[in-house]
């Protein structure tokens, strides 16, 4: 598995607008911040405007034989989930504003430490929870309230998660 | 880590296993985003190795 190898690709993709911008997020991006836990799969957000172009893209990796596993494109040997901005307004932010990094040369975006909390607030699985105690250790918490605010609803009251995840700490 | 060997008392032992845990967490979490690639990659290939022998065991 390369993530670089990955990367590389996914910029080349980006330079001949197969995909619009993208900022890695997920266990990954987990990794960019806290110490290095076990991961195999690269999410990447992507800025998409329609779902058909979201369809359009897995169009695009079928019709170039790249390796399809459920959801995932086997780009390089690694496991490549793509999320679309279309999903909710919060990964779009997440992308337009994520940090932008450098990989032994290799230019990529990593999500902010705050959309990353907002982000495991969403999925909200047990290994999510441990997790963003320890990022929120990293989080400028006036901007993370200020997005978990805006991007919180009914069925996701994302404040209300964080504060049952500290609850249980 | 060394001091751990000594400790008789359980409570002080947890309490200093759990400090120098956060010590070690820390200093990994400083590492340059490219060193932690290479230690995942390491992982990813250690798990494969231990798929592949468990794999093999059972059968």
């Amino acid at each position: 598995m390369s993530f670089l190898g990955a990367v590389a690709t996914l910029n080349n993709l980006k330079k001949n607008s197969i995909i619009g911008d993208y900022a890695i997020g997920g266990g990954y991006a987990v990794n960019y911040y806290l110490e290095p836990t076990l991961t195999y799969d690269l999410d990447i957000l992507v800025l998409v405007d329609s779902d058909s172009d979201y369809y359009a893209l897995y169009k695009y990796f079928r019709e170039n034989k790249y390796k399809i596993e459920n959801v995932c494109v086997v780009i390089e040997g690694l496991p490549v989930q793509f999320f679309p901005s279309t999903i909710s307004p919060l990964y779009g932010e997440a992308i337009r504003l994520a940090r932008k990094i450098t990989v032994k040369g290799v230019p990529s975006k990593v999500i902010r430490v705050e959309h990353l909390i907002a982000l495991l607030l969403v999925s909200y699985r047990p290994k999510d929870k441990i997790r963003i105690v320890e990022l929120l250790k990293l989080a400028n918490k006036g901007l993370l309230d200020e997005i978990l605010v805006r991007f919180e609803d009914e069925k996701t009251p994302l404040r209300q998660r964080l504060r049952r995840v500290l609850e249980n700490i | 880590m060394r001091k751990l060997l000594y400790v008789k008392d359980s409570e002080e032992f947890w309490k200093i296993f759990s400090l120098e845990r956060e010590k070690r967490q820390k200093k990994l979490a400083n590492l340059p985003f490219a060193r932690k690639i290479e230690i995942l990659e390491m992982m990813q290939s250690d798990a494969a190795l231990l798929k592949e022998s468990k794999e093999a065991n059972e059968t």
